[in-house]
């Protein structure tokens, strides 16, 4: 059964102005997500999973972010193309989001039974006494002890598990169809992690909300996501369902990732594994944005950018080694003399 | 040196700021120039403002005297052209013991902790619980009149800012393992005062330094206007303004406006210099301060 | 919280007791007979050989400490002395004056905190734009405007020109009134007791002559504070709990005045706390310009005819009212922040 698609972004493309020059941090991605259920955002640290999620909900810096090119169709609504009004009327009602780190994203000078409920006053209608009493189902229901008395607390007087429970109340008090989580537990300790993604999941399935889960952690996306994406240096590299994305990564830069999740049988140097770092947006590469780090790249890939192919149904990558990909995964160590011919 | 050129260039690139550097040069150019462009009548005492006359009723302007004359007959131009020296004789060196003392104290505070810097904080917070000004007329007021005394009762009420803020970035640089590993390694104390901590706390010492060229001068001008500062005759922009006080007002009779000059020259020359100086700072500020790039 | 509190409190007899001593350590420069009537009550006792008796008496040249002790012991007791300018006890004048000086700066506050925060709010939303530059350089015109400067000019114009705002306190019909029977001083501030008195034509007039010095004194002050206030209000509008208010589709409007100002208040309440004791420094040169007689002229007056004891009863009372205005100024910052009042 294929289900609705909510959200369909279209070859989307974000610069940012900044004092040396422009430069573009997302460019071209292309992705959907489908009526209940999960699709996660998989890569290292700012290869722009953020910026793709502000910029859905057209919520980057002003004067400074700007989507020049592309499309976000939700419900047949091209986001990007609404006023400022009903784009007010989207956040939160429709569309929520879940910031990373829950202490800063929370204000310090309301308390946090306000700041949901300023929320469902906006949206739902709801008098202000309406709002606290539904402040505190809302909080019963994310699982925060004596919610009556935490709704007067401040953020800064609740544990990072609890604040973040919060904000998850929060996001989900309207009743979204579409939540995006840009690395909630990131923050928590590893058991609160626990906690806190499966409170999204029972809550999720009882809304029936779809969820765009952001993370580095591939972990969290085996957990939770249906469908993958994986981005490095603002592109999608690799997209697809979650289990043949697991079975048979097609993109070097996913069989690294995947060899870098530490695992009980294997011994490997976590921050190892993938050699280097993300090239900044002043300095990319010619050819593949990968060639620079890719155990594998061979001359066309400092020249020339690989396109993202279907493999197999429903299975994108953007690699010119596809093909070779299940035999050279097996030596990523090695990866030297399977192929790479120096520049 | 690279940090100097970089902040340099960006203050090249706002016309704010560009305007303040060149009001500030302006003022160091008269200062410079003064002896060329106010030839002293009598060298040995230049910064006593010559006198045209003994009328006591001010001057228009005339071939002579192009901005006219105070009562008393000093002649405005003069005035201002060697105020202009005198404003910059304050400054300096105001700022610079205030420094002085500002970074003894701030580093043995912040250097030795403990019970070293509370006494010291204690002692800081004593000293500016007194308004600035007041604090300055007390002074003033024990130690009789004069430009010497003045400039010592600024320098006593306006060390305290600098020794907080020094203190505040030699705690910052002892965080840093190096100073701890220098002391231990026996480092002498100046070495580590010019190799760690004034360069930590460079530009914010400019920003403050440069609104306070303004700040000192304008304080010791404000004295004067009250009769505390420099002598009569002393060319100073204060005493300047404050001979115009009965004039300008028509309590003396006849039409204010006929002894506009005796306010607008001296005014505008204290306005200018004051503004140079706080473009300057302000344009410091916003390249410098992180707080302030968003 | 409380604990901060306490602390505070037990270190004001410590500030105050540093307080009196720095100040009665620059006394050291007078003589015995300039430092004498610093101790006495009534002119009659200076007469004669009783000076040289109670210069004995006093340990006038002795050593610091007893001097110091002396004196000190007669300040406690509300002795500050003869004022040889106005030739009335020290103290007598203060009590005089101190409303006066009070009921200026209360009415030049006001306004300043009103504008200066709700400018510093404007440019900090228009940061850049047109409104924030010409607000930049008016503000840094009004740093650069010496108050004898601009009150002079206020003066020049408003009465010099146009003869609208007399310098004083009260017209001379006035003062008649003020200063007769029935006319009774509960504050010492006019404007407030002519309206307790019902006496509509002097608060009327009363106003008129503060209009003046208001204006001086305020100008000099809502420069700051506009830019403390734009300071921080940038500093929190950059902050992530402001995208999480944008996140929950509430209106620029709510985002900014509610999100950013109520944190970008606390500082500048600070300052604006400060800023009131600032002014009653401020007024030294204020009130010398408009002939108000408040503490600030007097201090003038007081210096420049070298009445000693003036000049010290005057300092007392100006460090009182600092230290004791910044501790409430400090107590109120941990009230306002629910991050410290908490904690
Ligand atoms: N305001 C901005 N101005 C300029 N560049 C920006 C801005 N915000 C983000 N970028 C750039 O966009 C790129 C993507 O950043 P982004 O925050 O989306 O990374 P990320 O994938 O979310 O990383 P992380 O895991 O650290 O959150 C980065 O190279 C970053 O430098
Ligand atoms: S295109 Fe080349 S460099 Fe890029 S990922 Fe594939 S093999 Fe590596
Ligand atoms: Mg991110």
């Amino acid at each position: 059964m294929v289900k609705d698609v909510l959200l369909q972004v279209k070859n989307l493309h974000t610069v940012f102005h900044t004092e040396d020059g422009t430069v573009e941090a997302i460019g071209g991605v292309d992705f959907e997500v489908r009526q209940g259920e999960t699709l996660g955002i998989v890569g290292e640290s700012g290869c722009g999973k953020s910026v793709t999620s502000l910029s859905i909900m057209r919520l980057l810096p002003k004067g400074i972010g700007e989507v020049p090119q592309g499309e976000v169709i939700y419900k047949g609504k091209n986001l990007l193309k609404l006023s400022e009004r009903e784009m007010r009327k989207i956040r939160g009602k429709e569309i929520a989001m879940i910031f990373q780190e829950p202490m800063t994203a929370l204000n310090p000078v309301y308390t946090v039974g306000e700041q949901l409920a300023e929320m469902v006053e906006l949206h739902l209608g709801m008098s202000k006494k309406e709002a606290y009493d539904y402040a505190i189902k809302m909080f019963e229901k994310v699982g925060i002890p004596m919610p009556e008395k935490r709704i007067y607390e401040y953020p800064h007087e609740l544990s990072g598990g609890l604040r973040q429970r919060a904000m998850i109340a929060m996001m989900m008090s309207c009743n979204p169809n579409l939540l995006i989580a840009d690395e909630p537990t990131t923050a928590l300790d590893v058991t609160i992690q626990a906690q806190v993604l499966d409170l999204m999941r029972e809550l999720l399935k009882e809304y029936n909300s779809s969820l765009i889960m952001i993370t580095h952690d591939l972990g969290v996306i085996a957990e939770m996501a249906d469908r993958v994406a994986v981005m490095y240096a603002g592109r999608i590299v690799e997209y697809a369902d979650v289990v043949p994305l697991f079975k048979k990564p097609s993109h070097p830069y996913t069989v690294g990732l995947m060899r870098s999740i530490p695992r009980p049988d294997v011994e490997v140097d976590r921050l190892d594994s993938i050699k280097g770092v993300v090239p900044d947006l002043f300095h990319m590469p010619k050819g593949c944005r990968f060639s620079n780090r890719c155990p594998y790249a061979i001359d066309k890939c400092f020249e020339e950018e690989p396109p993202l192919v279907e493999v197999e149904p429903g299975h994108y990558t953007r690699c010119w080694r596809y093909q070779e990909m299940e035999e050279l995964s097996k030596h990523w160590e090695s990866g030297e003399e399977v192929g790479k011919t120096s520049k | 040196m690279e940090g100097f050129v970089k902040v340099l260039k960006k203050l090249m690139r706002n016309p704010t700021s560009i305007a303040g550097l060149l009001l500030v040069l302006l003022f160091v150019a008269i200062a410079i120039l003064a002896p060329v462009l106010a030839k002293p009548p009598y060298p040995d005492t230049p910064y006593q403002m010559p006198q045209n006359g003994w009328s006591s009723v001010p001057q228009p302007p005339s071939h002579e005297d192009i901005f006219g004359t105070t009562e008393g007959q000093y002649d405005i131009y003069y005035g201002i052209i060697w105020g202009t020296r005198t404003a910059f004789k304050l400054g300096i060196f105001v700022i610079g013991l205030a420094l002085i003392i500002g970074l003894f104290v701030g580093t043995i505070s912040a250097y030795f902790g403990g019970w070293v810097d509370e006494v010291l904080m204690r002692v800081t917070d004593i000293f500016l619980a007194f308004p600035f000004l007041v604090g300055v007329i007390v002074i003033v007021t024990m130690l009789g009149p004069g430009l010497n005394h003045v400039m010592w009762a600024l320098v006593i009420f306006y060390w305290m800012g600098y020794a907080r803020l020094i203190r505040g970035s030699v705690l910052e640089v002892k965080e840093n393992d190096y100073v701890m590993a220098g002391r231990a390694l026996g480092t002498p104390g100046a070495r580590i005062i010019t190799r760690h901590i004034l360069p930590n706390s460079i530009y914010p010492i400019l920003i403050q330094v440069s609104m306070d060229m303004a700040t000192i001068p304008l304080t010791a001008a404000a004295l004067s206007f009250l009769g505390l500062g420099a002598p009569v005759g002393y060319a100073d922009w204060g005493q300047l303004v404050s001979f115009s006080r009965n004039w300008i007002i028509s309590s003396s009779g006849g039409n204010p406006f006929a002894y506009w000059y005796t306010i607008t020259y001296p005014s505008l020359a204290i306005i200018l210099y004051a503004m140079g100086w706080n473009l300057l700072g302000d344009s410091l500020r916003d390249i410098l301060d992180p707080r302030m790039l968003i | 919280m409380i604990s901060f509190i306490i602390r505070r409190l037990l270190l004001l007899p410590v500030t105050l007791l540093g307080l009196t001593f720095l100040i009665f350590f620059f006394t050291s420069f007078l003589s015995p007979y300039q430092l004498l009537s610093a101790y006495v009550q009534d002119p009659r006792q200076l007469q004669g050989a009783n000076v040289e008796k109670l210069i004995e008496k006093y340990g006038l040249k002795k050593n610091f400490m007893v001097k110091y002790g002396n004196w000190l012991e007669k300040i406690v007791r509300g002795n500050f002395g003869w004022s040889l300018s106005l030739n009335e006890p020290v103290i007598k004048v203060i009590g005089q004056r101190f409303p006066a000086t009070l009921e200026l700066t209360i009415y030049a506050i006001v306004p300043v905190i009103w504008i200066g925060i709700w400018l510093g709010v404007v440019a900090a939303v228009h940061h850049n734009g047109v409104i924030d530059q010409i607000l930049r350089v008016v503000a840094l015109l009004g740093y650069s405007i010496p108050a004898f400067v601009l009150g002079l000019l206020i003066l020049f114009i408003f009465y010099g020109v146009l003869g609208w705002l007399p310098p004083g306190r009260l017209d001379q019909w006035a003062q008649m009134i003020v200063y007769s029977k029935n006319f009774h001083q509960y504050t010492g501030m006019i404007t407030i007791d002519a309206l307790l008195n019902g006496n509509i034509p002097v608060f009327l007039d009363a106003l008129k002559h503060l209009i003046a010095p208001i204006l001086t004194l305020s100008y000099l002050s809502w420069a700051g504070l506009l830019r403390i206030t734009r300071s921080s209000m940038l500093e929190a509008l950059g902050q992530d709990y402001i995208r999480t208010a944008r996140a929950k589709g509430l209106s620029e409007r709510v985002v900014v005045n509610k999100h950013a100002r109520r944190n970008a208040l606390i500082p500048a309440t600070t300052v604006a706390g400060m800023m009131f004791i600032g002014m009653l420094g401020g007024v030294i040169i204020t009130e010398t310009i408009f002939n108000y007689p408040g503490i600030g002229s007097f201090s003038a007056q007081a210096a420049e005819q070298f009445d000693y004891s003036g000049v010290l009863g005057v300092a007392v009372i100006y460090g009182l009212v600092t230290i004791i205005g910044n501790l409430i100024v400090d107590i109120t910052y941990a009230l306002i922040d629910p991050r410290v009042r908490l904690g």
